[in-house]
């Protein structure tokens, strides 16, 4: 307990910083006033305040303090940041620093270009690189400590372009080889990615790895503690991951509960989509109805061929899956229909 | 000195109900805005001003005199103002993370968010700017992904075209800088 005499230096201490404070304040307010004061050439030059409204002069890049720009480079992934570095010294000097080196993200699209050809890759991390050229990939890849892999759930999208989660996680892997000093990975929006082929021989590659986060990859466990085992066949140290499900529901009806982690969209919105794509959807011509005939041919296991289906009539409320609406959005803003108004942007893919 | 009304709140709103006392803030063209004292102290700037200001009784909000920000314009500060206060009726309490979390790098942008930073260039570093100034650190997050989207989309010399910066670099040094690069460089861009 303290005493009546403590708590009153307390008081006083509290005080005293209160008023060192207001100084501070008031200080810096009469240095701002001084400048604005003393400056000869504003009292010269001073001009009409609508004037001087035209004389504005927007900042551009290069008027943001060093930490701005640090800010704006933290926010560019892996692969852009290191692209940047060849736009001038100051950048490849702000780049060079161990906050930019150290920790990072790589999105999903760092790996693949999501353009009308799926399988075009941006990065091949799998194709045979010279010595030299594995040199200076490590020398960068090397640096990273902390990372995380961004996959908003792309791998559930593409899995019909033969560009399944499968796929990210074994390209992510050869990234990862070559990650010698990562202490941190998290995974975000991979559901139900295949932990071995992300994990197999990680802890040989990735020495110093510690920690693997997932975030909306259907892991009802947020931090997953390394399990170090030997595999006698493989002779070498496997990692496994205690991946704890506690939530059944998840594991059992694992693509609808995916469905509804990655578009969370409200019934409402729901509905209103529904509307949006019953009214434009029948409305379309060419090729574009063909294979919106043939893609809810599918996805109803409809007996009938695929041209006999109405499109009139098809209960769009009743597909499960909110990516099959997105997909079909899609279709109608590539082959837009007259009159058609934007859909809700949540039913677009970024 | 015109005192301009801040954004209103929405009758309706439960968090503005409860909210009495109002700030001034005054942009540094001495242009005048009353906000709600809870949406203010969304920066941490004008939040320790607040505190600097009040003493440790409850002041009288009325006679108090406008928080100075000379850094920040009146447009600009109107923006601001506009950001916090959609923010403080529709986000909830902000969630504790840990260090390491690297979340909000990856987060997209929300819609309302999007919308809101659809503006040229020189407000987008405005934006910047202010919300460093007033320590508002959502808002400048907002902004520099929003830069960051963009230098994403560009090549080097678009990027360098686009922002009026100089290529500093000798042709020796950006071949070399380009060898050691090309693993990362867009290789259906180079076709």
């Amino acid at each position: 307990m303290a005493t009546a005499e403590e708590e009153k230096t307390h008081q006083y201490a509290d005080r005293e910083m209160k008023l060192v404070r207001c100084l501070l304040a008031s200080e810096q307010a009469l240095m701002n006033l001084k400048m604005e004061l003393f400056n000869v050439r504003e009292w010269v030059r001073l001009k009409p305040a609508a004037d001087r409204a035209t004389a504005y002069k927007p900042p551009v890049l290069a008027d943001l303090p060093p930490e701005d720009l640090e800010e704006i480079l933290r926010n560019c992934d892996f692969i852009t940041r290191n692209r940047l570095r060849r736009i001038s010294h100051h950048w490849r000097t702000v780049l060079g620093q161990r906050c930019l080196t150290e920790v990072t993200f790589l999105d999903w699209n760092a790996m693949y270009n999501h353009g009308a050809d799926f399988m075009v890759r941006t990065v091949d991390w799998t194709e045979d690189k010279s010595d030299a050229s594995l040199t200076r990939v490590k020398a960068v890849v090397g640096q990273i400590r902390h990372m995380t892999y961004n996959a908003l759930g792309h791998g559930i999208r593409f899995r019909t372009q033969n560009l399944y989660k499968l796929d990210q996680c074994q390209l992510l892997r050869k990234f990862l080889a070559n990650c010698y000093n990562l202490e941190t990975l998290t995974m975000r929006g991979l559901p139900g990615m295949t932990w071995t082929h992300l994990t197999a021989g990680l802890k040989v590659d990735c020495p110093k790895l510690n920690w693997i986060y997932s975030y909306k990859c259907n892991q009802t466990v947020d931090i997953l503690k390394p399990n170090y085992t030997y595999s006698p066949a493989r002779r070498r140290i496997d990692v496994t991951f205690m991946a704890v499900s506690m939530n059944g529901d998840v594991a059992k009806n694992f693509d609808i509960a995916s469905d509804a982690l990655l578009w969370q969209v409200s019934a409402a919105e729901r509905a209103a989509h529904v509307k949006w794509v019953a009214k434009y959807i029948p409305q379309l011509t060419g090729k574009a109805l063909i294979w919106t005939k043939e893609f809810l041919r599918k996805r109803t296991n409809s007996s009938e061929p695929a041209e006999r289906i109405d499109l009139t009539k098809v209960d769009y409320a009743a597909l499960p899956r909110t990516y099959w609406l997105l997909d079909l959005t899609s279709v109608l803003i590539d082959n837009p229909v007259p009159g058609m108004v934007k859909p809700h942007p949540k039913f677009i893919y970024r | 000195m015109a005192a301009t009304a801040g954004p209103s709140t929405g009758s309706g709103d439960v968090k503005a109900a409860a909210v009495a006392p109002k700030v001034r803030l005054q942009s540094g063209d001495k242009e005048i805005f009353i906000v709600d004292l809870p949406v203010a102290k969304m920066s941490k700037v004008i939040k320790g001003m607040i505190e600097d200001l009040a003493g440790e009784e409850d002041p009288n909000w009325d006679t108090l005199e406008p928080i100075p920000l000379s850094n920040v314009s009146g447009p600009i500060l109107r923006k601001v103002i506009t950001w916090m206060e959609h923010h403080y009726k529709n986000d909830g309490p902000e969630p504790e993370r840990p260090e390491d979390d690297l979340s909000h790098f990856t987060d997209e942008i929300s819609d309302w968010d999007e919308e809101y930073i659809k503006v040229d260039q020189g407000t987008l570093f405005e934006l910047i700017l202010a919300s460093n100034y007033l320590n508002i650190k959502k808002l400048r997050t907002v902004g520099c992904k929003t830069v960051a989207n963009v230098l994403r989309k560009l090549s080097v010399e678009e990027i360098r075209e686009k922002y009026n910066i100089e290529n500093d670099f000798t042709p020796e040094e950006e071949e070399a800088i380009r060898k050691e690069n090309e693993w990362c460089e867009d290789q259906d861009a180079s076709k």
